[in-house]
């Protein structure tokens, strides 16, 4: 009887070892996927980014012809990206530029340069503003630059040295060497 | 002066700039200065209200005090001072309000509310209730002495 459980424990410890072997000899390395460190993370191209409230409306909606997520910055760069804010009061926000780059977090984006912001009032009114350099955060709906800016309205047309614009509260303010120019709105043909 | 187009455009600088676009109405504050033809008004705040397809309506500037000066269709000079300033472009009226004093050449009038009418040149002066004082300095040539 003790001769068969040594038989048997033995031949345990013979297939035990064996498949050890052959998981170390025969059986592919496991692949070590190292996690990305640098460089794009992923891109996409012609994206509509749609960010929510927590009351389910919109809060921005960003479309662009090209995006890029890169690491370990985790910046996102957009181009020809299209920004609409929605404020919870007033008409949607439009900005434009030629690029952007969406920072960590996903509410603050940085549109560096030739950025066109428009906006309708509620009398079909368009004011245009023209800038660069320009930070909004659409959490705080506010939009802002330290650059000469120029708010072209029906009329009129004002030049200055940097931008705060509360798309909430919809008013836009230059805070230095303001210029302005009215001039009798031509008649319509 | 040159005949008065009515339809100049305003031109403004000032230090900052607010608008607010439910209302339209643009607020200019710091060193404010307004110039159309002939015309300037120096101030601290202004207020200007333009709406949607029409010219300037109303320009009210705040000043201690607001000032203007401007030229008479005779060419004669004309200045004034108040504590607040009504423009209005489309009618050419300055309206004075609060300590407000008018010189033209060496006519003054001083109230608490004076009306200049950029256009033709006139003065009203006074509001009920409120007295007016002007002085009036006739012309040399009106004395019938002439200089020797």
């Amino acid at each position: 009887m003790n001769a068969q459980r040594l038989l048997t424990g033995a031949a345990l410890a013979v297939t035990l070892l064996l498949g050890l072997w052959l998981a170390r000899h025969v059986l592919p390395p496991p692949l070590k996927v190292a996690p990305l460190a640098r460089g794009t993370d992923y891109s996409a191209d012609d994206i509509t980014l749609t960010q929510m409230r927590r009351d389910g409306q919109p809060r921005y909606r960003l479309r662009a012809t090209h995006l890029a997520h890169t690491l370990p910055d985790r910046l996102t760069r957009l181009t020809d990206p299209v920004l609409v804010v929605y404020p919870e009061h007033g008409a949607p926000v439009t900005l434009r530029s030629p690029s952007a780059v969406l920072l960590p977090g996903d509410t603050v984006v940085r549109m560096p340069e030739r950025v066109v912001i428009t906006r309708q009032d509620a009398q079909g009114r368009t004011i245009r503003v023209i800038s660069n350099d320009v930070t909004v955060d659409t959490r705080r709906q506010i939009a802002t630059s330290p650059k000469p800016t120029r708010i072209e309205g029906p009329g009129y047309v004002t030049r200055g040295i940097g931008l705060d614009a509360n798309f909430k509260q919809q008013v836009f303010d230059l805070l230095k060497d303001v210029n302005s120019v009215y001039t009798r709105p031509t008649a319509q043909p | 002066a040159p005949p008065v187009a009515r339809d100049a455009p305003v031109h403004i600088s000032a230090d900052r700039f607010h608008f607010d676009q439910k209302t339209g109405v643009g607020i200019y504050t710091g060193h404010v200065r307004v110039t159309q033809n002939t015309l300037t008004i120096d101030g601290d705040r202004l207020t200007v209200v333009a709406p949607p397809k029409g010219p300037v309506e109303r320009l009210t500037m705040d000043g201690n005090p607001a000032t203007f000066s401007d030229v008479t269709p005779k060419g004669k000079p004309v200045k004034g001072h108040a504590a607040h300033m009504l423009y209005l472009p489309d009618s050419r009226q300055i309206q004075l309000q609060g300590q407000a004093e008018l010189s033209q050449e060496r006519n003054t009038f001083s109230s608490t509310h004076i009306v200049y009418d950029t256009k033709n040149g006139v003065v009203t002066a006074g509001a009920p209730g409120h007295r007016v004082e002007a002085t009036l300095v006739p012309d040399q040539g009106t004395t019938g002495k002439s200089a020797p």
